[in-house]
């Protein structure tokens, strides 16, 4: 077969061109540290590497709505402990105004107390953070409890209603706790009702009305420990989401890596044969430009 | 027999070694010179009648041979169409490859940015920061669509101006060839080999069917006829057909027209196939068409399905979040004029984020929007659905089906065919058509696009996230990244593959082109043989004039 001349030095072109654009591209991924820096790298992978990026953005947005849920919660749990000192502080002294001991005097007093209590559950209920009242449910733009002028009843002006929010892809949490499964249970368990009615019964000195508040006051306390348990359940299930979302970001993490980074090592490897086939290369041509008659005449 | 015999002979022979010097010398010039075949002068001797019969009486070079083979030379121009088509895909979509890298354009961080936006504001509904940044969001959103869709379009024009660049160096290169068969006709009409004419004419051809799909034919006179795929003559003998610039009006594009000899003109853009001009037109029809369809369906899809939730919102007055085009969502999506006030300014307090008025802090309406993030709506241009046993059994399914940004009320008592029924009464709507399809797992329900780049997207309609009347049955697609991770890895595709085609058709030339050089091509060590040959030959040949000569005085000395 005969080479001829300019087809041997387009073929060396060729030899050249393609060794230093292997090489270049080899530097590329080592400075980048990235095996893949375009979609035809491997576009299979690309696309995989892409969804996980997404997968990653959305945990840190579940992340960040987990940790608001948690810095509610704990306003929640503060207000409702509260709640229960103060359930517990009215039925100690209901004891008192329903034994034999109390006098229609010192009823008159613990009215006034009960009146108190009333009025610190009434802020408890109206707790503001930032810009809502955090026992209004849907509402909470609005003073969630206020007091009937004419009755003088406390009134809710909040919905039952909370919002939902998400807390991974496919699951979402309640994003608060509405006044009225705080202070009632919407079958029969009111706390205001219960302490307005006992209000009432100590101005009237009404013993019996008093001794059948307790049982009332009973069902309040029950209520609020079943919140407290409910925030503390809510507030553990936020801690096992937090970490449910940390091991996710950990396996999605490593899952991108193994399919984008690069392998320094193997790299280097790779660019000292390209650069060794490229001398070898170019010392091959420099002899073969010897091969020529011409040298000779 | 005489002694001027002799010098007939040396002086045929000095006149033939020149001509084969000369042959020599013009190759070793022509060393480098793309298309050329090595000559040689084909030598044959001289014979003349005598009384001994036939005797040879010196040499004649007989023709002046071109080292070629014509099939060759055809198969790299085959081959030739094949290579520069794929450079064309390379190229573009190498180009296309960067609008779309997620480096450059951030179209997935940005599509999860603007839902991660929604779920800041579903866990702070009523705050300006959280409204302000589903605003910003989706100003940005749209920014990169628009962006990306405008990337595409500059591609296109690109594309458009290197294409009637193109039909002129083709009527150059069909004029050219046109003129080469005159000569070539002159010339061997005249009993002369117009090799370099043959060699200019051979890498016009090649330069031509890299151009596009052409077929070549030869005849006795070693004219050339070249025809389109389509039969239509480009050049027949003397004469070029040109190609003309047809523009349509409607998309701007530069097509492609061909005029007969009495000056009608046709287009014939559909029967350019291959070659450089086959895959320009390929690239900006097909290609770049296809992935702007892609970005208008994607838009076209957030900006119904987040519109249909967004005017559900508690100011009952209807307002969208986002706005476009039909035809031309990507391209002009942007933020609605909705949630601007009269003076044109934009207004936070437009931005939905409950659909109860009462529901002051209420979030149904950020966190259904929010929610769209994980669903996987955005289907092909059909959609298929679970198998059921039978059309006519209850299915026992309530809620809101969301077709294209239309929702459509299924109610408990819906068989198949009922929904089936809905679904297609509202085809004009939504672009979306139902049938009902019996496969071998059972029935179906399918959803067809009405146009061919018609992407479905379908998904429950409902305010509850937790619902899925579209999952229930069946339907449904990819999510919004998925969807774009699938566009850029399919891009990715094209233009690897594109890569590998470019590599493997400059091999396959590249073997011809070996081929070609061992039949056709200069060796500068043969050269140098020959020109020593034919040196010592043209010494020889003078060294009869020398013995001629000699004799010839010895002759005159006896008289």
């Amino acid at each position: 077969m005969r080479v001829t001349d300019s087809y041997r030095f387009d073929l060396y072109k060729k030899i050249f061109a393609n060794l230093k654009e292997k090489a270049d591209r080899t530097t590329q991924m080592i400075a980048s540290q990235k095996r893949i820096m375009a979609p035809s790298d491997d576009p299979i992978s690309y696309a995989k590497s892409l969804q996980i990026d997404a997968q990653l953005d959305k945990n840190a947005q579940f992340k960040k709505n987990i940790n608001s849920l948690q810095t509610t919660a704990a306003y929640y749990e503060s207000a409702i402990n509260n709640v229960s000192d103060l359930l517990s502080e009215a039925k100690q002294l209901t004891i008192q105004m329903a034994s034999d001991t109390a006098d229609e005097e010192s009823r008159l007093t613990a009215a006034e107390q009960i009146d108190g209590i009333i009025d610190q559950l009434i802020a408890l209920g109206n707790t503001k953070v930032t810009d809502t009242y955090i026992f209004g449910g849907t509402q909470s733009t609005t003073v969630p409890y206020t007091v009937d002028g004419a009755t003088g009843n406390v009134v809710f002006n909040g919905s039952a209603n909370v919002n939902q929010v998400f807390v991974s892809s496919s699951a979402t949490m309640e994003g608060g706790i509405s006044g009225a499964r705080v202070f009632s249970d919407g079958a029969g368990v009111d706390i205001f009702a219960t302490l307005q009615t006992l209000k009432d019964h100590l101005l009237a000195n009404d013993v019996p009305g008093i001794t059948a508040d307790l049982g009332d006051l009973g069902g309040c306390i029950d209520l609020t420990a079943d919140n407290l348990s409910y925030v503390g359940t809510y507030s553990a299930k936020m801690e096992t989401l937090v970490d449910t979302n940390t091991a996710r970001d950990a396996r999605l993490t490593e899952t991108l890596v193994e399919l984008v980074d690069a392998d320094t090592v193997s790299l280097i490897s790779d660019y000292n044969s390209l650069t060794t086939a490229y001398q070898a290369a170019a010392y091959c041509m420099s002899k073969a430009q010897g091969l020529s008659v011409l040298n000779y005449m | 027999m005489s002694v001027s015999s002799i010098l007939n002979i040396a002086k045929s022979a000095l006149a033939a070694t020149q001509v084969s010097l000369q042959v020599t010398s013009h190759n070793v010039a022509n060393v480098n010179t793309q298309g050329y075949s090595r000559q040689e002068a084909v030598l044959q001797p001289v014979t003349t009648a005598s009384a001994y019969g036939i005797m040879g009486n010196g040499v004649a070079v007989k023709t002046i041979r071109a080292c070629y083979d014509q099939f060759l030379e055809n198969s790299i121009g085959e081959r030739r169409t094949g290579l520069e088509e794929q450079k064309v895909y390379k190229n573009y979509l190498d180009q296309i490859e960067t609008v779309f890298n997620e480096d450059n354009s951030q179209l997935s961080q940005n599509i999860t940015d603007f839902f991660d936006a929604w779920q800041d504001l579903s866990t702070e509904p009523t705050s300006t920061a959280t409204k302000q940044a589903v605003v910003s969001a989706g100003e940005d959103l749209s920014a990169v669509i628009n962006s990306m869709y405008a990337d595409l379009a500059t591609l296109q024009l690109d594309i458009n101006t290197q294409v009637r660049s193109e039909i002129d160096e083709i009527n150059a290169i069909t004029d050219k060839i046109a003129q080469l068969n005159e000569s070539i006709l002159r010339a061997e009409l005249g009993s002369v080999q117009a090799n370099d004419y043959v060699d200019q004419r051979n890498q016009l051809l090649k330069d031509l069917s890299g151009k596009f799909n052409i077929t070549t034919l030869f005849d006795e006179n070693n004219q050339v006829t070249v025809l389109s795929s389509s039969g239509r003559s480009l050049v027949d003998g003397k004469i070029a057909y040109d190609l003309v610039q047809l523009q349509d009006e409607v998309t701007g594009r530069t097509n492609v027209g061909w005029k007969d000899s009495s000056g009608f003109v046709s287009d014939i853009t559909a029967q350019i196939e291959s070659g450089t001009l086959g895959g320009l037109i390929q690239v900006r029809d097909g290609t770049i068409t296809s992935y702007m369809n892609d970005l208008d369906s994607l838009a076209e899809s957030i900006i119904t399905t987040v519109n249909y939730f967004h005017r559900q919102g508690s100011d009952n007055a209807g307002i969208s979040f986002l706005k476009g085009v039909a035809g031309s969502y990507a391209q002009t999506i942007a933020l609605s004029d909705d949630l601007r006030d009269a003076w044109g300014n934009l207004d936070l307090g437009k931005v939905q984020s409950t659909a109860v008025a009462a529901d002051t802090t209420g979030n149904s309406i950020a966190l259904r929007i929010a929610s769209l993030t994980n669903a996987s709506l955005l289907g092909g241009n059909t959609v298929t659905s679970k198998a059921f046993a039978d059309t006519t059994t209850v299915l026992g399914v309530a809620g809101t089906l969301l077709i294209n940004g239309t929702g459509i009320t299924i109610a408990g008592t819906d068989t198949l065919d009922d929904v089936r029924a809905k679904i297609q009464a509202v085809a004009g709507t939504t672009g979306v058509s139902a049938a009902v399809a019996d496969t071998p797992g059972g029935y179906r329900l399918v959803l067809s696009a009405s146009s061919a780049e018609g992407k479905i997207t379908v998904m429950d309609g409902g305010l509850d996230v937790s619902a899925d009347i579209a999952n229930t049955l069946g339907l449904g697609g990819a999510s919004y990244t998925s969807y774009t991770s699938s566009v850029i890895s399919r891009v990715g595709q094209e233009a690897a593959t594109a890569s590998d085609l470019v590599d493997y058709n400059e091999s396959a030339v590249s073997c011809l082109e070996q081929q070609r050089a061992d039949i056709s091509g200069v060796s500068i060590d043969d050269e140098m043989a020959n020109l020593i040959k034919f040196q010592s030959a043209y010494q020889a040949a003078s060294r009869l004039y020398t013995v001629a000569n000699e004799l010839l005085k010895t002759l005159m000395g006896v008289i």
